[in-house]
């Protein structure tokens, strides 16, 4: 079936990852700015990844017939630096105009700090102004629910449209209170730390498939792209259908990203070829 | 960096080395505790959302347009043998040889 994986961090994978997902079905990625393991100090630092993640990465996706797509974002942890996350900010701009960057992200919260929900507050309202996508990170682990709650908080308090908006990392304790509000949600698929595979597909069945996103989410930790097709399987295991799937792994990724038109991959569906009259 | 032992050259080990008891490396409790909490956090989750599918499926075995029947006799015996495997692994605070008990109980009828 054809897959699209909505949060990768390519940048930490190698070409072998690629091939891959290439071979599995993977049709699209799309790269969200992230965290590189240290705290980045120079503006010239961010321009630089933002460059390599829309210019380079997608010529490296391309050796696999794989569309690379990405974002741009001050990590919630680098946030604490308010003078550096200003001066980012104002080149977000000059990354919004080029062909594969779909808008803001990934923004959100770690510990739920005031510059870091000033930076979050700051950075929706760029995306909102230049009329830009929003990828909303939420904290790991004990940090979840609480942090979950203050972005709720501060998108309430703010002229966003939740359609826009993709809260991820979203698990038992936090899916409800996002999707009541109106945004997407995207649940990490991670080996230990994150949700499952089988969790995601209880979710699924719960709560149904409507403005919900998988990823895998694969950086440079104890990550695995393929806890997508992981949990792909055992949606199909369970009894889901493959056009069931296709609406999950495919088509939602195409509606929710393709509000920015530079996404231009379309919903597909299943037919078959039983109604077509023999050849003479 | 190498080092030399003998006539032979090795790189440093570059894992953490733990302190040597009783003539051997080995882990003390609080890094077992420590290194182990995540994976175990992790399968505990997973153990919870099993019991939560059950009771989901057999309520919308049980509903309106499901096929009317409660969970067979065989899986509410599997669910509660895990019950009592979750009651084994709770109340034995300062025991040893949890595995084998679990492996005996999981062996029998």
């Amino acid at each position: 079936m054809q897959i699209i994986q909505p949060h990768y961090h390519a940048i930490a994978r190698t070409a072998q990852d690629y091939e891959r997902m290439a071979m599995s079905g993977v049709v699209a990625v799309a790269e969200p700015a992230f965290w590189a393991g240290f705290d980045r100090l120079y503006p010239e630092t961010f321009i630089d990844y933002f460059r390599q993640i829309s210019e380079f990465e997608p010529t490296r996706a391309a050796q696999y017939g794989i569309r690379h797509f990405c974002w741009v974002a001050v990590n919630p942890k680098e946030a604490e630096n308010p003078t550096l996350t200003r001066e980012v900010l104002k080149t977000f701009p000059e990354f919004f105009a080029k062909p594969t960057v779909l808008g803001v992200g990934e923004t959100g919260l770690h510990k739920s700090t005031n510059n870091e929900c000033a930076s979050l507050e700051a950075h929706v309202e760029m995306a909102m102004r230049h009329g830009q996508l929003v990828l909303i990170h939420t904290p790991h682990l004990a940090d979840k629910a609480h942090g979950t709650r203050r972005v709720l908080e501060v998108l309430a308090g703010m002229n966003v449209d939740p359609e826009r908006i993709w809260i991820d990392h979203v698990e038992e304790q936090t899916i409800r209170p996002c999707l009541d509000a109106g945004y997407w949600v995207g649940f990490t698929l991670y080996p230990i730390t994150k949700c499952s595979p089988k969790r995601a597909c209880d979710m699924l069945e719960k709560y149904g498939s409507e403005r919900i996103l998988v990823n895998s989410s694969a950086d440079w930790g104890p990550s695995d792209p393929f806890t997508l097709q992981e949990c792909i399987l055992e949606y199909r295991r369970r009894g889901h259908s493959l056009q069931e799937a296709i609406e999950v792994f495919h088509n939602n990724p195409c509606r929710f990203l393709g509000q920015n038109p530079k996404f231009d991959i379309q919903p597909i569906r299943v037919e078959t070829l039983s109604d077509e009259p023999a050849s003479a | 960096m190498p080092r030399t032992i003998g006539r032979l050259e090795c790189m440093v080990d570059t894992f953490a080395t733990p302190p040597r008891r009783h003539g051997r490396s080995m882990l003390t409790a609080a890094q077992v505790a420590e290194n182990y909490f995540l994976e175990s956090r992790h399968m505990l989750l997973e153990v919870a959302a099993h019991f939560d599918r059950f009771d989901a499926a057999a309520a919308r075995d049980t509903a309106p347009g499901g096929d009317g029947r409660p969970p067979s006799a065989a899986g509410r015996a599997k669910m509660a043998r895990l019950r009592e495997a979750i009651a084994i692994l709770a109340a034995d605070a300062d025991g040893h040889e949890r595995t084998v008990k679990l492996l005996e109980l999981f062996a029998q009828e």
